[in-house]
């Protein structure tokens, strides 16, 4: 097959995988377990199997749709600077909320997996569990983890936030939707900022805030963090 | 069915054709610079954060910019979950290595994450108390 059938083909299955996972969610009500992401990719990598393609072939195939997910990344900052506003009147609060979110988040990752006898590798594969998804995938990438095992974990910690979050905040009696969208934002990204979008818009955009500032935050402590923690 | 249909202005349709376009090449210039600047710099971050951080600088000092970028920014982030599935389907092949660490792995999730949860929330619950009334809205 020529390497542009290839890639096509590749892309078609891609995309055809997610509009059925799409489905799948919304004929349950839109579950808030049957991420498309985690259906979508096991579709995909189930797919594969009986048609005895290795998954590094179709990985490389599918090059079209990684640089389209680095345009992806960089188009962020787009949503994060229709909320430069607000945070100019709240800067403080605001960004040590993000600083602390963060280190907690990378810090007590990193710590975790080596007290629970996870390896090195495991450990810097967890570390940006926080960040989006492609931040968390280039940072675990650089620093020597495994993207792939990142991009699975990153998922389910969305889900864990985006469930236990609301109930953790009730608990702390914050009903401040600038606070909780925050918390979600640092902790859970963009399934966390979903959850808070369906609370209210304000809770919506502040996470959104909290998670692309939460991606450049943890970039930059990361590195530190692990020559110190492993 | 409206009785009339709206009329079809080429014009309109050329204009919207231009905005689209004007708004994928911009944000591919600022992929691109990104990369570029992040590499000719050899700063720390992955490239793509860098041209993240470069063009919120740049929507920064010019907020006008927001609009014009607009036409291509929202479909893609539309859909972004789609653009992680390759990288997702790795899943399959990577169900042993879970299936071997999944102890630590779930432990290691629900705990950083409450905690990162409570960290977050209570640090700006307290430093805009103490920041004063007004502080916090």
């Amino acid at each position: 097959m020529s390497p542009w059938l290839a890639s096509l083909a590749a892309c078609a299955g891609t995309v055809l995988a997610y509009a059925a996972a799409r489905w799948l969610q919304a004929r349950a009500g839109g579950s808030v377990w049957l991420q498309p992401l985690l259906t979508g990719s096991l579709l995909v990598g189930l797919l594969l199997l009986p048609l005895r393609v290795p998954y590094a072939d179709y990985y490389a195939w599918a090059w079209p749709i990684h640089r389209l997910l680095g345009v992806a990344t960089v188009a962020l900052a787009v949503p994060l600077a229709g909320q430069l506003g607000r945070l100019r009147r709240l800067w403080l609060p605001v960004l040590a909320g993000l600083l602390a979110g963060n280190l907690a988040a990378a810090g007590s990752a990193l710590m975790l997996t080596r007290l629970l006898g996870g390896d090195r590798l495991l450990a810097l594969s967890l570390g940006p569990k926080s960040t989006t998804t492609p931040i968390a995938m280039a940072l675990s990438q650089r620093l020597g983890g495994d993207p792939s095992l990142t991009a699975v974990v990153v998922v389910l910690t969305g889900v864990v936030g985006a469930v236990l979050g609301p109930w953790l905040l009730d608990r702390m009696a914050e009903e401040d939707p600038a606070v909780r969208g925050l918390a979600l934002g640092v902790a859970a990204h963009g399934i966390g900022t979903a959850t808070a979008a369906q609370a209210s818009e304000e809770a919506g955009a502040w996470s959104a805030l909290a998670m692309g500032l939460s991606g450049l935050l943890t970039a930059l402590i990361l590195p530190p963090l692990v020559r110190w923690l492993l | 069915m409206p009785l009339t249909q709206p009329p079809f202005h080429r014009s309109a349709a050329l204009r919207a054709l231009g905005r689209h376009a004007l708004a994928w090449a911009c944000l591919l210039l600022a992929y691109a610079a990104g990369l570029w600047v992040t590499d000719a710099l050899s700063l720390p971050l992955p490239g793509i954060l860098g041209g993240m951080a470069l063009l919120l600088a740049l929507l920064a000092l010019w907020p006008a910019g927001i609009a014009v970028l607009e036409p291509a920014v929202r479909p893609l982030l539309a859909v972004m979950v789609l653009l992680f599935i390759p990288a997702g389907a790795k899943l399959v092949s990577l169900a042993p290595r879970l299936a071997q660490a999944w102890l630590p792995i779930l432990a290691v999730v629900l705990l950083s994450t409450l905690l990162a949860l409570a960290v977050t929330a209570w640090t700006v619950r307290s430093l805009a108390r103490w920041l004063g009334p007004g502080a916090g809205r």
